[in-house]
């Protein structure tokens, strides 16, 4: 598993405003925060080899249950600490998980 | 033919006739609502369209009978609340002694098979509708009886046909508002509409009713409304001036109905039960 | 008691895009809120892929109907410091005045729509005929009435006269009064405080927990906008007050979102006054080969985030972050313990647009392919 919540927490941020995938070798995850007062936003750049799990948001972000949900279903990741990680959030056919573009 | 035979014929075509009006009323209800909105509108005759369109709609029967057999056990009910109606106005044949508890207790017995039919369908917002009735249905059906019974007991009268009293609602003011009040309920107009409240529950007690049975089912609720908004213009302004008060009482619902939204269930019925309590205290009073 | 699940969507008269909440409700309270997302998934994220700038500038413009301006300058946000383009004063105002009229429409469809859920479609029908004035105003100045597609890299595809000017005034000028009035009736009718007054009560912890952005927070006391805390384009140029309200429920949200109409109208007026007399340059005005970006803007709803990154003058991959997503943690929260008639209400207040939040992103391995709204959803290629 991936940890990143020690990075996270450095940044210090009041909002965690996006969770991105980019499909390229390795896999790669933006995270984007925001501190409400500032005007540049903070970017967080995680490399996730094939396989791995990364570290859950959740208990710093409340909002990173859906964010990191839908990439979770989008690219077949998933978030150790996410409830919602590995659930279908689209209603679509079963085949049609991130297990499928991998 | 017979005198009474002649008064009897007469009194048939009517209530035939007044199925027509109350298409009507229901249709100048929905104009008026339009230009209210600032909105062309449908055409007047609009619900005969629609009646018309629902009955050459595919018949689905449905396995509960009783889902499928309200319809017409409904528009039976109907049928007999506009004789009692129509023979108060223009014949004698439904016109007995205490007739306006049993036209009451029809309206009741209408709304029940409405939640029966409800009920049957197993959908969950006619269910909830059909609960939103019920709960309705403690205070404005009660009050209604009430009204009627002190009106009659005011004025001494025993039948809707004998009642001969011009502008009653002088004799009676309080009893006159209630009325009103009730026609809120019955006529489901804002905002008390909680039983049909569309953006809710999806229109619902006729969420599940197609076809030739909703067209059943709304010819039941066009003559329910005109029935009440007849007997509400008797006991009011008299037998001559029913008609006119009845396309008044639509005209003033509509305006209504255009300037209130609705209130939450639970405030509806709470409403209501105050004015049933009030009814009671004046029928109490009066007694 | 009897617990049942009460269904609101996928097609309900209450949503005005498919949703699927499920309710489950004890007697009339809501004791869990779950949903169900996908019923207006489109692949916009996906057809975006692989595509030149331009196109895909097409395609993001045309995310959303009701914001179809803010998608826009999010994504401009995020590409034109990539080729550090500098936008000049007359495009800055000119952007900014479609995006203020854009929030315009959008609220008062949006109170017009609540008013609907509370069973008062006079003001439903009054609230339709104001915003097609604004409409009209979008039809003079762009040529389109809901996807404004006024905008290019780095300029504009018009500019505007001292007409349209006169025209915007004279538009506002018809309109104040009126929606001064209906949002007098809105504040202080009875039953419609009835229905609102403590329902659907956001406090500001939880705003903060969550998250939260646009209206429903500043409802709630968190007094942040983009564009005063991140001012771009024509913000720079023009004071904004963020309308703020603490008592977080769903009166407070109406309120806030009926007084931002009066705050859009207002910068609208002060930005064209502002406009200078100098043309949008001509296009194009830069090639933007590589790079990789963020832009937010405030949109209708709230911040709205865009995540752009480009290779070889293609976009490789673009990611929407709509305010109703940042949003949508909060809906199971609020509707527990709400009772099953204030349902459509709670929802509503939170201004739900579901076709700008449901995207979806497709990445095959090394090819590039193309796939079919009716592909993706079959979760396969037909050979």
């Amino acid at each position: 598993m991936i940890k990143i919540l020690s990075k996270a927490k450095r940044i210090s941020a009041d909002r965690l405003v996006s969770v991105t995938g980019i499909k390229e070798e390795p896999f790669l995850l933006y995270y984007h925060f925001s501190k409400n007062n500032q005007l540049k936003m903070k970017e967080l750049k995680i490399e996730v080899p094939k396989g791995e799990s990364v570290e859950s948001l959740i208990s710093l972000y409340a909002n990173a249950e859906i964010l990191e949900a839908e990439t979770a279903e989008m690219f077949g990741i998933t978030f150790e600490g996410n409830p919602s990680s590995g659930k279908r959030l689209f209603r679509e056919e079963k085949k049609c998980t991130g297990q499928c573009f991998q | 033919m017979s005198c009474s035979e002649e008064k009897n014929m007469i009194e048939f075509i009517v209530t035939f006739l007044l199925v027509f009006v109350a298409l009507l009323f229901a249709g100048f209800h929905r104009k008026l609502l339009a230009r209210l909105h600032n909105r062309t509108g449908p055409p007047v005759i609009q619900p005969f369209y629609d009646t018309l369109k629902l009955f050459s709609k595919k018949k689905e029967n449905y396995e509960n009978p009783i889902f499928n057999a309200v319809p017409y056990v409904s528009i039976i009910a109907s049928f007999a609340i506009l004789f009692i109606v129509s023979s108060a106005l223009v014949g004698e044949s439904f016109d007995f002694d205490y007739n306006f508890i049993v036209l009451g207790y029809l309206f009741i017995l209408l709304d029940t098979f409405y939640i029966f039919g409800a009920v049957a369908s197993r959908s969950p917002f006619a269910i909830h509708s059909g609960v939103r009735e019920l709960l309705l249905m403690l205070g404005y059906k009660t009050t209604f009886l009430m009204v009627m019974s002190l009106f009659f007991a005011k004025t001494g009268v025993v039948s809707l046909g004998t009642y001969s009293i011009e502008f009653g609602f002088l004799q009676v003011p309080f009893a006159s508002i209630l009325l009103v009040l009730v026609g809120f309920a019955v006529m489901k107009v804002t905002p008390f509409d909680v039983v049909n409240a569309e953006t809710e529950i999806s229109a619902g007690l006729f969420a599940e009713y197609y076809g030739d049975h909703l067209a059943l089912l709304k010819i039941t609720e066009f003559i329910k409304d005109l029935s009440f908004g007849l007997v509400a213009g008797l006991l009011l302004f008299g037998k001559i001036w029913a008609l006119p008060a009845a396309f008044g009482f639509v005209i003033f619902y509509t305006l209504m109905e255009a300037t209130s939204p609705r209130y939450c269930t639970f405030k509806a019925v709470k409403v209501f039960i105050i004015v049933a309590i009030l009814a009671f205290i004046d029928l109490f009073l009066l007694v | 008691m009897h617990r049942t699940m009460f269904p609101i969507g996928p097609q309900h008269p209450s949503l005005k895009e498919p949703i699927f909440l499920k309710l489950y409700v004890e007697g009339t309270v809501i004791e869990k809120a779950e949903f169900d997302l996908g019923y207006a998934h489109r692949g916009v994220e996906e057809k975006m892929e692989n595509k030149e700038i331009d196109t895909t500038l097409h395609a993001v413009q045309r995310t959303c109907g009701i914001c179809s301006q803010c998608h826009s300058l999010a994504f401009l946000n995020a590409v034109e410091p990539m080729g550090q383009i500098r936008i000049p004063k007359r495009v800055a105002l000119q952007r900014m005045v479609i995006a203020e009229l854009e929030r315009i429409h959008s609220h008062m469809l949006w109170s017009g729509v609540m008013m609907h859920e509370m069973g008062l479609e006079t003001l439903f029908m009054y609230y339709m005929r104001e915003r097609e004035k604004i409409l009209d105003v979008f039809d003079e100045l762009t040529g389109n009435r809901v996807h404004h597609s006024a905008d290019l890299i780095g300029t504009m595809k018009m500019n505007f006269s001292e007409e349209d000017i006169e025209m915007i005034s004279k538009t506002f000028d018809s309109m104040k009064d009126k929606l001064e009035d209906y949002r007098r009736s809105v504040e202080g009718h009875d039953v419609i405080r009835d229905r609102c007054i403590g329902k659907g009560k956001i406090t500001r912890a939880d705003a903060v927990k969550y998250g939260l952005v646009g209206p429903v927070a500043r409802a709630s006391g968190i007094s942040y906008d983009v564009r005063v805390n991140a001012p771009y384009l024509g913000y720079q140029f023009v004071k904004v007050n963020p309308v703020v309200r603490t008592e977080g429920d769903v009166h407070a949200r109406t309120l806030v979102r009926l007084d931002e109409t009066f705050e859009s109208m207002r910068i609208v007026e002060e930005a064209c006054s502002k406009i200078p007399k100098s043309k949008v340059p001509k296009y194009p005005v830069k090639r933007i080969f590589h790079g990789q970006g963020a832009g937010r803007v405030e949109a209708p709803r709230g911040e709205n985030f865009h995540f752009v990154k480009i290779d070889m003058a293609k976009t490789k991959r673009v990611k929407i972050r709509t305010p109703t997503v940042a949003n949508l943690v909060m809906y199971p929260k609020v509707l527990q313990g709400a009772d099953i008639t204030d349902a459509p209400v709670i929802v509503m207040s939170m201004d739900p647009c579901i076709s700008c939040m449901e995207r979806v992103a497709v990445i095959k391995k090394g090819k590039t392919e193309v796939w079919s709204s009716h592909e993706l959803f079959r979760g396969k290629k037909h050979d």
